[in-house]
């Protein structure tokens, strides 16, 4: 006979199962506010013989839901740290205190009163303060985004060890849940796997994840690279950091967890979520703000520079910088084997092509002296990006200049004149005979430098003076007209390019000159107090009505002869070229396109310096293409006769000439705009609209990380209702589950009763 | 779909919290009365919003500069016109002493009245500005543009400033000349004369101008800078048929002879004139004998010089009629010259007036263009933003208002 429970035992096991219902039920209420709670349920089956077996208790959970709402956890976490960060700069980049353009305008307002008012000293220093208060505020903002750069470097250690942290608890709770999953243990079970599951989104809103569930309900985690973070066995790995030779940059590495068996270099952009956005922040925010921010200071105050160190002060010197600039940091690679070999400037003048961009320098040959020979080397300098990447140029090329066979020097330092505007450096060797082979142990292939000219920016500026008279408002030369003239030509303008005063008295730069003590031009029959005669150096000129004979060459006139004809004459009246048929009288000396050569020292040095011809020196030594560094234009119809006569401008203080071309500078275009390193005016903008374009670089930025922020809250607000929607608790519908499993208990308890009535109604039968 | 408790209470505070956001935002527009508060509430309008705040600086910096150049000019005019009407009573006071009736006391009284007049004119023309500087100096405004030097032969008031005039800046691309300097104002290319120094040989014994006006122009005409022969003139006996004749030709040896034919008289000399130049010739010469002068370089000379000149000659006892009429007709062509230098100097300073005032305005028109712009970029429109308020503030309230009434539904209220 088939054993068959009796009524009894079905009436126990409907107890306990209704039992088993309402303890999932009161746990489901218990947990309505629990974070990563998912709602359980206890299903049951029925007993072949009668009766309700065994208990199965379960998460109710959707896993695609769930990867979706892990992925858009990843989303939003990343997209509101960038924000977060970005609307701070928003808000603080065009702030009164901060509005470089105002300040820039309120310097160039000064100047332009000191323009009106070129001999009185306030106006002027009211525009040193300008420019005091100009330099500040950018070296305010400047500080305040390399800051910022800073506290994002500390922010993603931060977040780094609490990745770390989730790593190994997840880890750890995944032993947990191998080893948990017999039948008392199913509902610990579900709940390790929530906590589990909780990590896990936690995680993701650090960086972005891959999880693979395995069948024993544990979950393997990789990054998106496909680097493995959680493995099976509860072995796992965790994220190191290193500070790089770039001071703002970290190298990461990814190691395996209580042990160095291997390491795997992370980039860092690479990670994504919190972490990967507060990387963009640095690299593609405050990187590319503080290199404009930079480069905008640094090409305007060259210019300013150029344009006052062709001009004369109030106290009748020529005009010395207005801003100077500390030397640039070379970073050398942490790798790297050599000793400290480069040196960086940036070059004066060239201030239109000063890239955004950083310049990465790497020795790519060197070749040991043969003992004949020197050293040479071949050197690599590439333009990179703030984030790290190669700047492209308007081809997709990588920018990458290339020199080689360099043959570093004994003397002093090799130089590499004008990469983008600037000058590198390479020491010379140690030893004299530069056949040495401790010069190799210097030089190494493979060694890199890093230097960062715009990023250092404005921290690199200073005033050079505090002196207001040191503003060079008047111009060095003055055209005076000839008392016969017959006024029907006038000059309209006097430029003045170049007044570099070269090495004593050796005149290679232009036809300035300080060697008697105040400045002037070049004057040979003005020999400084013990100095021998024949030890001058003088530009000169081949006599053109005396070939062969060779008379002081420093232009100090013109004379005309006929309405399109002139002399460019000499002090003493000499003519040093004639120029016929000028269509135009535009740049008088540059027509006349003379060739000016200089005496060299000692053996070619003119003998006699009275004013009559000098003998040829041999060979001809050129002097510079910008000798003598002015010219004149005249307009109207010169007479035969009109003189033009060029002197220092001495005692000018009221000319304000070259304070009118400072203050044009305003407008000038001076800025590089894009990658192509052509000088011409569509590459360029003003250091104004420049600073106009970083700041709503910012809120172009911004206004899209708003609308991403957006988009992305609506993404997951959308699967956290697809999952909640799935797993989350419902009251209502657990408190009818409560009356329903309720009532099933008070109807296997009157199973029991019944079971009882019949058990009394067969024992009164057989009474 | 099925509703979970929490996702109801996330919903109803994730609205609640969006509206919220809007409200505040509108309330700050509202408070701040712009719209334009931060680079990424519009990047477009911010970069033109900076570049139109730094139009607006720069331009009214120009009009600062405007203003002071005008203020300069005007100066200037007044001087000159002071100085105009000084040159008026000084050209009146000069006629009235060419008269053949005035006796030398006569003289002297105007002279003295005319030298109240150079004093006068002297200190105008070195006027100071309202710094202190030197208004006519050029560029050097410290030293004093015109003095007197007692001693010099030629020109007493010299200049000493120097060709400098200084621009001022009144639009981004247009620069005025604020004052002129005192070369230009008050030297005037006349004064020219022969080179009598420098004459060679002893055939003459007098050379002098006696017609200014005819000589003036035949030095404009014949004057050359570049090649001082074409300036020179011999004079020289030369036997003609056996009778010696006086030969003038310019220049030398150009076998053209600027005198008629005129023989020459061994006992008494010869006075001959040509083109204002009267030479008086030595008596007792033969063929062959020569002399050679020049013509000088034009000079320039201020109003003073000409004043002066007339002074001296009104204080000169008993002068000689030709002289002293020759002397006065010479310093009012001058003084003409001058004047008219002074003149055609006013016009400019009021075309430079007008062009100032044109420019002022000009930047007037641009700062009230900026300023609408500027307006319309970054000021809020308060009707619009009001209304919003009120539509934000009211779907706020229906958020709260249903969120109340939603949350007190559970059914655990009923059992």
């Amino acid at each position: 006979m088939a054993i068959t429970s009796d009524l009894l035992s079905i009436a126990n096991s409907g107890l306990r199962a209704q039992r088993e219902l309402l303890q999932t039920t009161g746990n489901n209420i218990a947990n309505v506010n629990t974070d990563g709670y998912s709602r359980q349920r206890t299903s049951h089956q029925a007993e072949i013989l009668g009766g309700v077996g065994a208990s199965d208790t379960s998460r109710i959970v959707d896993r695609f839901a769930q990867t979706q709402l892990r992925r858009d956890t990843t989303t939003l976490a990343a997209e509101s740290a960038l924000n977060q960060n970005l609307t701070v700069l928003d808000n603080i980049i065009a702030a009164d205190n901060n509005n470089i353009g105002t300040d820039i305008s309120r310097m160039y307002a000064a100047l332009d009163s000191a323009v009106d008012q070129p001999s009185s000293i306030v106006p002027r220093q009211v525009f040193m303060n300008e420019a005091n208060a100009m330099l500040d505020s950018a070296k305010g903002l400047h500080e305040y985004l390399s800051n910022q750069a800073k506290e994002v470097n500390t922010q993603f250690l931060g977040l780094q060890d609490q990745a770390n942290d989730l790593i190994s608890s997840i880890a750890s709770l995944n032993s947990n849940i191998r080893i948990s999953g017999g039948n008392d243990q199913q509902q610990a079970k579900a709940n390790l796997m929530d906590q589990r599951d909780l990590a896990v989104s936690e995680l993701a809103k650090l960086m972005e994840i891959e999880v693979r569930q395995e069948p024993d309900g544990t979950s393997m985690i990789s990054m998106s690279n496909g680097h493995s973070l959680v493995l099976a066995q509860g072995d796992f790995n965790v994220l190191t950091t290193a500070s790089s030779s770039d001071l703002q940059r970290l190298e990461m590495t990814l190691v395996k967890s209580g042990g160095n068996s291997y390491q795997i270099p992370i980039k860092q952009q690479s990670v994504g979520g919190m972490m990967g956005s507060l990387v963009e922040y640095r690299d593609n925010v405050l990187g590319v703000t503080s290199r404009k921010l930079g480069q905008l200071t640094l090409a305007m105050t060259e210019e300013m520079n150029q344009q006052n160190q062709v001009g004369m002060d109030l106290d009748g010197d020529l005009g010395g910088t207005l801003f100077s600039r500390q030397p640039l940091n070379v970073l050398n690679n942490y790798s790297n084997q050599g000793r400290n070999i480069l040196s960086a400037e940036l070059t004066s003048g060239m201030h239109a092509r000063y890239p955004e961009a950083d310049f990465k320098i790497d020795i790519t040959g060197v070749s040991a002296s043969d003992g004949v020979n020197p050293t040479t080397i071949d050197v690599q300098i590439t333009l990179v990006n703030a984030d790290g990447s190669h700047a492209l140029n308007q081809n997709g090329d990588p920018m990458v200049e290339s020199f080689s066979g360099l043959a570093i020097n004994s003397s002093g330092e090799v130089s590499i004149q004008s990469v983008h505007g600037l000058t590198f450096g390479f020491a010379a060797s140690a030893d004299a005979s530069q056949t040495d082979a401790d010069l190799i142990q210097d030089y190494h292939v493979g060694d890199s430098f890093l230097v960062q000219p715009m990023l250092e920016g404005p921290r690199l500026l200073s005033l050079t003076t505090q002196r207001a008279e040191d503003v060079a408002l008047a111009m060095p030369i003055r055209v005076d007209e000839g008392a016969a003239n017959s006024n029907q030509a006038q000059v309209y303008a006097v430029d003045v390019t170049n007044t570099a005063l070269a090495s004593e008295h050796n005149l290679t730069a232009s036809a300035f000159d300080a060697s008697s003590g105040s400045p002037g031009l070049v004057d040979r029959q003005n020999i400084p107090a013990g100095v021998n005669p024949a030890t001058v150096v003088a530009p000169l000129v081949e006599d053109p009505a005396n070939p062969g004979n060779w008379i002081d060459g420093v232009p100090r006139g013109v004379v005309f002869t006929a309405t399109d004809e002139y002399h460019v004459v000499n002090k003493q009246g000499q003519v040093l070229a004639t120029v016929t048929g000028s269509k135009q009288l535009d740049n008088l000396l540059g027509q006349a396109s003379i060739s000016y050569i200089h005496a060299t020292a000692n053996a070619n040095a003119p003998t006699n310096l009275d004013g009559s011809n000098w003998a040829a020196p041999q060979p001809l030594p050129q002097m510079s293409n910008d000798f003598p560094g002015y010219d004149i234009s005249i307009q109207g119809n010169p007479a035969a006769g009109d003189t033009f006569t060029i002197t220092f401008n001495q005692n000018g203080f009221s000319d304000n000439a070259n304070g009118l071309k400072l203050s044009q500078l305003q407008q000038s275009n001076t800025v590089r705009l894009g990658v192509n390193d052509t000088n011409s005016q569509q590459n360029l903008m003003s250091a104004q609209a420049a600073f106009a374009q970083m700041v709503s670089d910012v809120g172009q930025k911004t206004a899209v990380s708003n609308m991403s922020l957006e988009t992305a809250e609506i993404m997951y607000q959308q699967s956290e209702n697809w999952r909640d929607s799935v797993s989350g608790v419902n009251l209502d519908e657990e408190a009818s589950q409560l009356i329903k499993f309720q009532q099933a208990y008070a109807a296997s308890a009157k199973i029991i009763s019944t079971a009882q009535n019949l058990f009394d109604t067969i024992l009164g039968a057989v009474r | 779909m099925r509703i979970s408790t929490n996702q109801f209470f996330n919903t109803s505070m994730n609205n609640i919290q969006e509206n919220q956001q809007k409200l505040a935002q509108t309330q700050e527009q509202l408070s701040s009365g712009k719209k334009l508060l931060r680079p990424s509430d519009n990047p477009t309008d911010m970069n033109r919003a900076i570049r139109l705040t730094e139009e607006l600086a720069s331009v009214s910096q120009y009009q600062r500069n405007n203003t002071m150049l005008t203020t300069a000019l005007e100066r200037q005019d007044a001087v000159l016109q002071s100085i105009e009407t000084a040159m008026d009573s000084a050209y009146q006071l000069t006629l009235q002493g060419n008269s053949g009736i005035m006796t030398d006391t006569d003289r002297k009284i105007l002279a003295e009245e005319m030298t109240q007049i150079r004093e006068q004119v002297f200190s105008l023309m070195n006027s100071r500005d309202g710094e202190g500087n030197y208004m006519f100096s050029g560029s050097d405004t410290s030293k004093q543009p015109f003095i007197y030097q007692s001693n010099a032969t030629v020109n007493q008031y010299q200049y000493q400033g120097n060709d400098d005039v200084n621009q001022i800046r009144v639009s981004e691309s247009v620069n005025l000349q604020s004052v002129d300097n005192g070369k230009q104002l008050f030297s005037t290319q006349t004064a020219v004369n022969m080179d009598v120094s420098a004459a060679e040989g002893s055939a003459i014994s007098k050379l002098q101008i006696t017609d200014q006006t005819t000589f003036n122009n035949y030095h404009q005409a014949n004057y050359s800078a570049t090649q001082p022969f074409q300036n020179q003139f011999q004079l020289s006996v030369v036997d003609n048929g056996g009778q010696d004749q006086l030969v003038l030709e310019s220049p030398p040896g150009s076998g053209i002879n600027m005198l008629p034919t005129t023989v020459y008289n061994t006992t008494n000399g010869n006075q001959v004139s040509v083109n204002g130049i009267s030479i008086d010739v030595e008596q007792g010469l033969s063929a062959g004998n020569n002399s050679t002068f020049s013509l000088q370089a034009p000079q320039q000379r201020n109003i003073l010089e000409s004043l002066n000149d007339v002074i001296n000659l009104f204080n000169t006892d008993n002068p000689d009629g030709t002289t002293l009429q020759q002397g006065i007709e010479n310093a009012m062509s001058e003084m003409t010259k001058g004047q008219e230098r002074i003149s055609i100097a006013r016009a400019s300073t009021g075309s430079r007036l007008s062009s100032a005032e044109r420019y002022f305005d000009n930047a007037f028109q641009q700062r009230i263009t900026a300023q609408t712009e500027l307006s319309t970029i970054q000021d809020v429109d308060f009707a619009a933003a009001s209304s919003r308020l009120v539509q934000q503030e009211t779907a706020l309230n229906a958020a709260f208002a249903s969120f109340g009434k939603v949350a007190n539904l559970s059914l655990f209220n009923y059992i």
